[in-house]
C-alpha cells in the first residue's frame, strides 16, 4: 500500500455542494456559483474544512494542491492574483506533507494547506520583488519569520501575491476583483484578497500600513485581520513604516483566520517591535458568542457620505449582533480621531523616506510608474519637528482609544465607506487610525451592494478591540458569521 | 505659521533645501513633488490645530504596552 493511498475517498462533496446551493438561492444581487460547479472541487473547502479532511486522511495534500494549481491555471489570466507561482516546490512540499501525515506525524491545521504570501515577504531562493523594478531580480537567502512559521506548520507555499509598487496605495495594478473583473480589488494586499475570493487559495497573508490587509479583504468579501502591533513578526518583510506596518492573515472565514493567526503570531527577537507576550489559542474564542458584550458603534455623523448600501448592511449587522445578545450603543470619538488620518500620512512618509533613500540615490530610474518616488521625495522635506508633532498627536489619540476601550469590549463600524470603486473623499476613513493606535482589527463580509453601479460587490464590517484582545474580535466575528451566510458565497468566474 | 508655500516659493526653495535633507530633488522633479509636499504641509497644518498638552511625549518608540490586555 503506497503512502498516498492511505488517504481514502472523502465524503465532503455533499456538504460543500449543499452549502453552495444554499448560498446561490439567497438572491442578494451577488453573482454566485451553482452547486454543480463546485461539487468535487476541494478548492471550495475552507481552510478548516480542508484541514479536518487532511487530518482524517480523507483528503490528500497532493490532491488539494493539484486542484488549487488547476484552479489558479484556469483563473489567473483573468484575476491576476500572483507575481510568482512555485508549482514544483509546492508539489514537493505537498508530497512531503502527505508522507508525514500518512506516517502519523500530523503537525496541525496548516499541514498540507496551500497558502500564498504577499510579494513583500522574503522567500529563500524565490524572487521577492515588492513589485518594484528596484527589486526585480532580488532573491533573498532567507525566509521572513512568517514564512518560516507557515512552513514549519506544514503549509504548502504556492506563490507570491500581487501588490502595488513597494506596497504604496490602495489599488493593485494587474489584479481584478473576482466579484466583478471591471472593478478594483483594492490594495495593497489585493492579490492575496482576490486569490481568496476566487478560491485560488484557502489562506494568504497581507501587510497593512494604512489599511492594506483590511481594504482589499473588505472589497473582495473575505476575512482580513491585523492583530495587535507586535503580535506578528515583520522580520524579513519589505517595510513602508516601522511603527505602522503590521502583517495579518487573509482567509475566507473567521475560524480559518483564527487558525492561521495561531501559526503567525509569536514573539520574535529579530523584530524590534515584537511583543514578548504569550499567544493564546485564538480558536478557543470562536464559540464564546457576544451575549453581554459591550459593543460600541460610531455616532451617525462619523458615517456622513457613506454609501447607502454600506449603511444598510451596517445597520443590519448591528441588528444581528443585538439579536445575539450584545449590548450595542453609540460611543463618542474625541477630536484626535478627526486628525489622525493627517498624522498617519506624516508618520508613514517620514518613516518611509529613510528606507527608500539608498534606493533612490543609487538608481532613481528603477522606481516605476507609480507615485512612490514622488511621495518619498516630498516626505524627505518634512522636518523632525513635524514628525514628532505627528507622533505627539498620535500619543494623545492612543490614550483616547485606551479610555474608549475601557468602556467597551469591541468597536464595530463599516469596513469601508462603500463597495469597491465608491469614491467619497470627505468620508471618514477609519482604517489608518488602527495603524496609529496599534489595536487589533478585522473585517468580515456583511453583504453585497444592490444599488451601486454595478451591484453585487461585497460590503464588510470592521471589528476592533483593545490591545491583545484579538479573542474578543474572533468571538464577535464568528458569532456574526454563524448567524449570516455572506462568507459562503462564491463569485461566478 | 501654518501657511502653505506657493508653487513659486517651493520651486525656488526645494532644490536647495533637498541638498541638505538627504534626497536631492532635481528641478525636473518639481512638478510632481511640489503638490505632494503641499498636501503633506496641509496635513501638518491640520494636525497642528489639535491642542496637545505640553507634557505629551511623541509615540516614536512605539510599542504597545506589553503583557496587558
Amino acid at each position: 500500500m503506497s503512502e498516498s493511498s492511505r488517504f481514502t475517498r472523502r465524503t465532503f462533496i455533499k456538504g460543500v455542494a449543499a452549502g453552495a446551493a444554499g448560498a446561490s438561492l439567497l438572491g442578494s444581487g451577488a453573482s454566485t456559483m451553482e452547486a454543480s460547479q463546485v461539487s468535487n472541487d476541494p478548492t471550495m473547502l475552507s481552510l478548516t474544512e480542508a484541514a479536518e479532511l487532511i487530518r482524517t486522511r480523507q483528503l490528500s495534500p497532493v490532491e488539494l494542491l493539484d486542484a488549487t494549481l488547476a484552479r489558479i491555471a484556469a483563473l489567473e489570466p483573468r484575476v491576476g492574483a500572483f507575481v510568482t507561482i512555485v508549482a514544483e516546490q509546492a508539489r514537493d512540499a505537498a508530497r512531503e506533507a502527505e508522507r508525514e501525515i500518512g506516517g502519523g506525524r500530523y503537525r496541525g491545521p496548516m499541514h498540507g494547506i496551500p497558502f500564498g504570501v504577499k510579494d513583500t515577504h522574503y522567500t529563500k531562493g524565490i524572487l521577492t520583488t515588492a513589485r518594484t523594478p528596484a527589486l526585480s531580480d532580488f532573491v533573498p537567502d532567507f525566509d521572513a519569520t512568517v514564512v518560516v512559521k507557515l512552513n514549519e506548520a506544514g503549509g504548502v507555499l504556492v506563490g507570491k501575491t500581487n501588490m502595488p509598487e513597494w506596497s504604496f496605495g490602495g489599488e493593485t495594478p494587474g489584479t481584478r476583483n473576482p466579484w466583478n473583473l471591471a472593478v478594483t480589488p483594492g490594495g495593497s494586499s489585493g492579490g492575496s484578497a482576490a486569490a481568496l475570493a476566487a478560491r485560488m487559495l484557502p489562506a494568504s497573508t497581507g501587510g497593512d500600513t494604512t489599511g492594506s490587509v483590511r481594504i482589499p479583504s473588505a472589497v473582495n468579501g473575505v476575512v482580513g485581520m491585523i492583530p495587535t502591533y507586535g503580535r506578528i513578526s515583520r522580520y524579513g518583510v519589505v517595510p513602508i513604516s516601522w511603527t505602522l506596518d503590521r502583517l495579518g492573515p487573509i482567509t475566507r472565514t473567521v475560524a480559518d483566520n483564527a487558525t492561521m493567526a495561531n501559526v503567525l503570531c509569536g514573539y520574535d527577537p529579530q523584530d524590534a517591535g515584537s511583543a514578548n507576550v504569550p499567544t493564546p489559542d485564538f480558536t478557543r474564542a470562536l464559540g464564546q458568542g457576544v451575549a453581554g458584550l459591550r459593543i460600541g458603534i460610531p455616532q451617525p455623523q462619523w458615517l456622513d457620505r457613506y454609501h447607502p448600501d454600506m449603511l444598510g448592511a451596517f445597520d443590519a449587522a448591528v441588528q444581528v449582533l443585538s439579536g445575539l445578545g450584545a449590548n450595542v450603543r453609540e460611543v463618542p470619538f474625541t477630536p484626535a480621531w478627526s486628525v489622525m488620518g493627517n498624522a498617519q500620512r506624516i508618520v508613514r512618509i517620514c518613516e518611509a523616506a529613510p528606507y527608500h533613500r539608498p534606493f533612490i540615490l543609487k538608481d532613481p530610474e528603477r522606481y516605476g510608474f507609480s507615485n512612490v518616488r514622488r511621495d518619498v521625495e516630498a516626505g524627505s522635506l518634512l522636518t523632525g519637528q513635524q514628525y514628532n508633532q505627528a507622533q505627539r498627536v498620535r500619543a494623545v489619540f492612543i490614550e483616547d482609544c485606551r479610555e474608549l476601550f475601557s468602556t467597551i469590549d469591541a468597536l464595530v463600524f463599516p469596513a469601508r465607506p462603500g463597495p469597491a470603486g465608491y469614491s467619497a473623499p470627505d468620508a471618514m476613513n477609519f482604517d489608518p487610525l488602527f495603524n496609529m493606535n496599534g489595536f487589533p482589527a478585522m473585517v468580515v463580509p456583511a453583504g453585497f451592494s444592490t444599488t451601486n453601479d454595478p451591484p453585487g460587490l461585497p460590503l464588510s464590517l470592521q471589528i476592533a478591540a483593545a490591545p491583545f484582545q484579538e479573542e474578543t474580535i474572533y468571538a464577535v466575528g464568528q458569532a456574526y458569521q454563524m448567524a449570516t451566510d455572506w462568507h459562503t458565497r462564491v463569485p461566478a468566474l | 505659521m501654518n501657511q502653505i508655500p506657493s508653487d513659486a516659493e517651493l520651486r525656488a526653495l526645494i532644490p536647495a533645501m533637498s541638498q541638505f535633507t538627504g534626497i536631492p530633488i532635481a528641478e525636473s522633479r518639481l512638478d510632481a513633488v511640489i503638490p505632494a509636499y503641499q498636501n503633506l504641509l496641509r496635513d501638518v497644518a491640520r494636525l497642528n490645530e489639535l491642542p496637545v498638552p505640553t507634557e505629551v511625549e511623541p509615540a516614536v518608540g512605539f510599542v504597545v504596552v506589553r503583557g496587558q490586555g
